[in-house]
Parts: structure tokens; sequence; C-alpha cells
């Protein structure tokens, strides 16, 4: 599966995460900002973590992801951060 | 995403199952105005990766829980905590870990169920006791007085954070101090206790404190009502352990439980 496959479907998850918030003309992209551009709270990240080990399987943790992080990196995560490693993880499996 | 409703109220739970049956359930309960997510980005993987199953809650108004207006006395958390348990058929013990208000509730659930508890883990946490309940008083008065000022929050509790969380935070923070009656219910003194009595804790104990924070200032007073217990200090580090320090407290927690999970599986603790 292709990084920009993989980026369209997180795509869609953030949108279900986001559950009906208008993200308006913010465009997700690898540069996209979890936090600045998107607002994510904390929170939505534990769930998009969680969708997305729904829907690629248990070898996608997010959680073992994020503990290798410190939390400044955690709060400036972007779209692009996430997609890569679950591109990597699928290319391993 | 798995919502819950028990005791009236509907939890968001997320939980890290391993393939095993007969894993030993671990809850995770986070502190005041935060959510699971600070165990999440820290230690929760790598306590699945020890053969936990782990049951990780967002407490009621906090998180994506709903936000009743009325609940937040301790023992509104322990009942919470219960009918949780019972919703998610967890019978027998549990292993708790709880961070600040989060280990308080631990305490205090080991305190009422002495029998539900396989051990415990408390970070930056004491028990609930009518003394703690007037820190709390004062610690909740100052931090009303700047609920206006989202920069002092940050230079106060969150350090490092972009201004955007602790925005975020504030915003929160005011939401359930005006739309719920937690700061009144925080403190409620009933059925606290001054003293504990001998042997109210019988299960394994690990207290982790920051060695700079205000707990570990009044650590000989929290020790004294406990039962014999593993104590570990972080230097340099204040309140926010699971923020700033998660590989410390990975060091702690880990070889611990792993040692509790080998007592469990039958082998020699190391």
């Amino acid at each position: 599966m292709t990084t920009e496959t993989v980026l369209a479907e997180i795509g869609d998850l953030i949108r279900e995460v986001l559950d009906g918030y208008d993200l308006g003309a913010v465009p997700i992209t690898p540069d996209t900002s979890f936090d600045a551009d998107l607002a994510f709270e904390s929170i939505d990240l534990v769930v998009l973590g969680t969708l997305l080990t729904e829907r690629y399987g248990p070898g996608i943790d997010v959680a073992g992801f994020l503990s290798t992080r410190t939390l400044p990196e955690i709060i400036t995560l972007r779209v692009g951060d996430l997609a890569g490693y679950v591109t990597a993880r699928l290319e391993h499996a | 995403m798995a919502h819950i409703t028990t005791n009236g109220v509907r939890l968001h739970v997320q939980r890290m199952r391993p393939a095993d049956p007969g894993a030993p359930p671990l809850v995770l309960i986070h502190g005041l105005l935060d959510t699971m997510a600070s165990y999440y980005f820290s230690i929760a993987a790598a306590i699945a990766g020890l053969g936990f199953d782990v049951i990780a809650y967002d407490l009621r108004g906090h998180g994506r829980s709903e936000r009743p207006p009325r609940g937040y006395r301790v023992d509104d958390a322990t009942d919470d905590l219960t009918g949780l348990l019972t919703e998610l058929g967890v019978a027998g013990p549990v292993h708790l870990i709880g961070f600040s208000w989060g280990g308080t509730v631990a305490f205090r659930y080991a305190h009422r169920f002495p029998d539900g508890v396989a051990s415990l883990i408390v970070i930056e946490s004491e028990p609930p006791t009518v003394a703690w309940a007037d820190r709390a008083t004062d610690g909740l008065r100052e931090l009303s007085a700047h609920l206006s000022d989202a920069e002092e929050i940050a230079r106060a509790e969150l350090g490092a954070l972009v201004p955007a969380m602790a925005r975020r935070l504030t915003s929160r923070a005011r939401e359930l101090a005006v739309a719920t009656t937690l700061v009144e219910d925080i403190i409620d003194r009933t059925g606290l206790v001054d003293v504990y009595p001998d042997g109210w804790l019988r299960c394994p104990l690990l207290l982790i404190v920051g060695g700079d924070s205000r707990l570990h200032s009044r650590l000989d007073s929290i020790v004294g009502l406990l039962p014999p217990c593993d104590v570990v200090v972080v230097p340099g580090q204040h309140h926010q352990l699971l923020a700033f320090a998660p590989q410390e407290v990975a060091a702690a927690v880990l070889p611990w439980l792993a040692a509790r999970r080998g007592a469990l599986a039958g082998a020699v603790a190391p």
C-alpha cells in the first residue's frame, strides 16, 4: 500500500474522529499538524490510533509508536509522521 | 470507539487486550483535567507488552466520556470503576495504576474492595484523608484563581507545552468548574478518615514520586499511612511525571509489574 493511499485513508479516519467538526478549507497533507491545523486534543489522537489498529490490524501500535516520542514531539506531530509509520509497518508485515 | 454506560454515565473505554484469554486485567486511572491519553502516550503499550489486559478509560467529565452535572466525589469515581469492570465482564482482582487524582481514586477503591485489587501503583498520589481534602481545597482554589489566564496555567502546570494546548486545558477546566459540581465534589469529606487502620491495604504497592514535587516534601507522612511498600523517587521531577518523565516511570513500573506477572504465572519472581 502506498503512502498516498494510507494518507487518504488516514484523512477519512481523521474526519471520523472529528465527527462533524467542520474542517473548512484545511487540506489534509503530510504537513498538516494535528495540533496547530486540526486542533486535535490528545484524546483525539488516542481515538485515531485505535481506528488505525481496527483498519490495519494489531501490527499498527500507535501507542507504542507515540511512547518513543517526547511530549513536545507528540504535540507537533504531523499527519505525514503517522502515515509514514503505518506505511512502514504494513511493508514489514 | 468503545463506550460503556454504567452508574448512569457513558464512559469512553479503550482496551489493549493480548491474545492470552487469561491475561490479568490492569486498569489505568488518569488525573484531573486529564484523559487516558497520558497513559497511551507513555506506558500503556509497554504494559500490554508484558501480557496484561490493559483497560484505559476517561473518567466522567473528562476526555470522550460523558460530562454529567454531578457525581465527582471519590466514591462516585470508585462506583464508576466498579460498574465499568462489571460491564466489561472482568471478574477477580485487578491491577490498578493511578496518577494524581487517579491514584487517590485507586487507593479508595483498594480501601473499599481489598479483595478486588491484585496490586497498586500510584504516581504522585496519596490516599484520601481529611487532611488531603483540605490541601486539595487550597489547590483547587489556586487553580480556579488562574482559570482566566491560560499563560499562567501553562507556566504553572505544563511548562513546556504549547500555548494552544494550555488554552484548551483552561477551557476544559472552566467548563468542568461551571457545568459540574466537580470542584465541591472532589473535596467532599464524606466517609474520609484521618488515619487508616493497620492492614487496610493488602496488595503489593508501588509509590512513584517526583523528587521536586510538593508531595515529595510530605513523603514521610504519606508513607506513614501505608503498609510497607516500594517507593521510587524520580530526581529533578515535579508533579507531571507521565508527561515529562515517561521513561523513568516505565523503568520503575515495568520490572515491578513483570514480577507480579511472574508470580501470577507461577514463575519465580525476580
